[in-house]
């Protein structure tokens, strides 16, 4: 297997996770932008759609790492314990499919990079 | 060295001679009637085949119109040394929208803020100036309102300050960002008439490439549009060549480059919670790790993509 090759396989798998980050926006953000209650507990918007992110993320991390990162970044971070009472089980499986399919396709882009570099495919 | 004018307004004999001192008759008017044409790019003097070749780079679409808009907010010294910069840029900006951009915002509001408010100071002393300013305005309680919100922004600031000055060439008179004399002899001056000095054809033709994607907004903020990735697309459906997969070389890159850079920054901001202070140190190391990923990546995809087009096309065929 080539370089090239190997590396489309996560970008294929990135792909598949753009998809998700869609259908999230749409199912869950939406749902959870009309509640006025935790409208603004989203964590912060450095782009328009970032709070999309920064959701999958309070998500998926484990519940109290994700409380010791609220507590730690001054109401900039999601407030998980809202975003749970706020959410179904359906919407959290989402948004962690979402989460992880992004994060691993990229990890695994920046691993294959990195041994390429070295020279493991020459 | 080429000496390029370019005005917004016509201008007849008389006017002009008033206003450079000079007569119209040394112009090398492209147009006629014995006027200067608004937003058409003027040389002094004879025209020689280099000025000829720079005049035609800039004389394309609404050039000329752009570059007038584009030089007085950035003022004239500064532009072509900003044209060469953002062009070396513009392929990266994209790449970098997810990174930067979004660490930026953080901290960068507040400084943006500053910069507006500076600006602002100094337009209201420029309606003071000529007589325009609200009542009770004077020039000297205008000219306490620019130091003000000049120290304010100059002790505050000082990272952001040196990131944007040292974009724009530095300049003998130093950029109105870091001189307020500078900045308030601009101010009190508005030239209709830029005039630009360009030492070759490849500056000309960066500085309208710039004029292309940059443009000035009102309030004197410059919006660098992403859409120059499409030059490359359309430039490829052009010359009748394969588009289809210059877009899916260009788009994939995008994509790649984007969702590696909001990663690196999102997974790097949560990290950065964790420590008591999140130091400037911090800041700077997380847009150049979230930069550099982007950038990686975006590179990496676009030397792979093209082949990645390859093989699926060659497997549709042999279906």
């Amino acid at each position: 297997m080539t370089f090239s090759t190997l590396l489309a396989i996560p970008f294929v798998v990135l792909l598949v996770g753009s998809v998700f980050f869609v259908i999230f926006g749409q199912v869950t953000m939406r749902k959870l932008r009309k509640k006025p209650e935790i409208r603004h507990e989203l964590g912060i918007e450095f782009l328009s759609g970032w709070d999309i992110l920064s959701v999958a993320q309070t998500l998926t991390l484990p519940k109290s790492i994700a409380q010791r990162i609220r507590r730690n970044s001054r109401g900039t971070a999601a407030d998980p314990d809202l975003l749970y009472r706020y959410t179904t089980l359906f919407d959290r499986v989402l948004a962690r499919v979402f989460y992880m399919l992004i994060t691993l396709s990229v990890f695994a882009m920046f691993v294959l990079i990195i041994l390429d570099e070295f020279g493991v495919f020459d | 060295m080429a000496e390029i004018l370019i005005s917004n307004r016509t201008w007849n004999k008389p006017q002009f001679k008033q206003m450079c001192g000079e007569s119209l008759d040394a112009m090398q008017c492209s147009g006629s009637g014995g006027v200067m044409w608004p937003y058409e790019p003027y040389t002094v003097g004879q025209t020689s085949y280099n000025e000829e070749l720079i005049l035609r780079a800039l004389r394309n679409n609404h050039c000329p119109q752009n570059i007038h808009a584009l030089s007085s907010v950035l003022g004239e010294d500064h532009i072509v040394g900003v044209s060469d910069s953002m062009v070396k840029l513009h392929d990266t900006t994209s790449a970098l929208a997810g990174a930067t951009s979004t660490v930026h915002a953080a901290r960068g509001d507040k400084f943006v803020l500053a910069v507006q408010r500076y600006q602002n100071t100094l337009l209201a002393y420029r309606d003071v100036v000529r007589d325009k300013g609200t009542t009770g305005a004077t020039k000297a309680s205008a000219g306490i309102a620019v130091s003000a919100a000049f120290e304010h922004m100059q002790k505050h600031f000082q990272r952001e300050l040196s990131m944007t000055a040292g974009l724009q060439r530095a300049s003998r008179k130093g950029t109105p960002l870091r001189n307020r004399t500078r900045a308030l002899n601009i101010a009190r001056s508005s030239r209709s008439i830029k005039k630009l000095e360009l030492v070759s054809t490849l500056q000309a033709g960066k500085l309208a490439r710039f004029s292309k994607y940059g443009k000035a907004l009102g309030n004197g903020l410059i919006v660098v549009d992403v859409a120059s990735r499409i030059s490359n697309v359309q430039n490829e459906y052009k010359t009748d060549g394969n588009w289809e997969r210059e877009l899916f070389v260009e788009s994939s890159s995008f994509v790649a480059g984007a969702w590696a850079g909001i990663i690196t920054a999102n997974a790097g901001y949560a990290a950065l919670t964790f420590l008591t202070v999140a130091t400037p140190a911090g800041w700077v190391g997380l847009i150049v790790t979230a930069a550099a990923a982007s950038l990686h990546m975006n590179n990496k995809v676009k030397a792979n993509s093209g082949s990645w087009y390859d093989d699926v096309m060659d497997w549709l065929n042999s279906l």
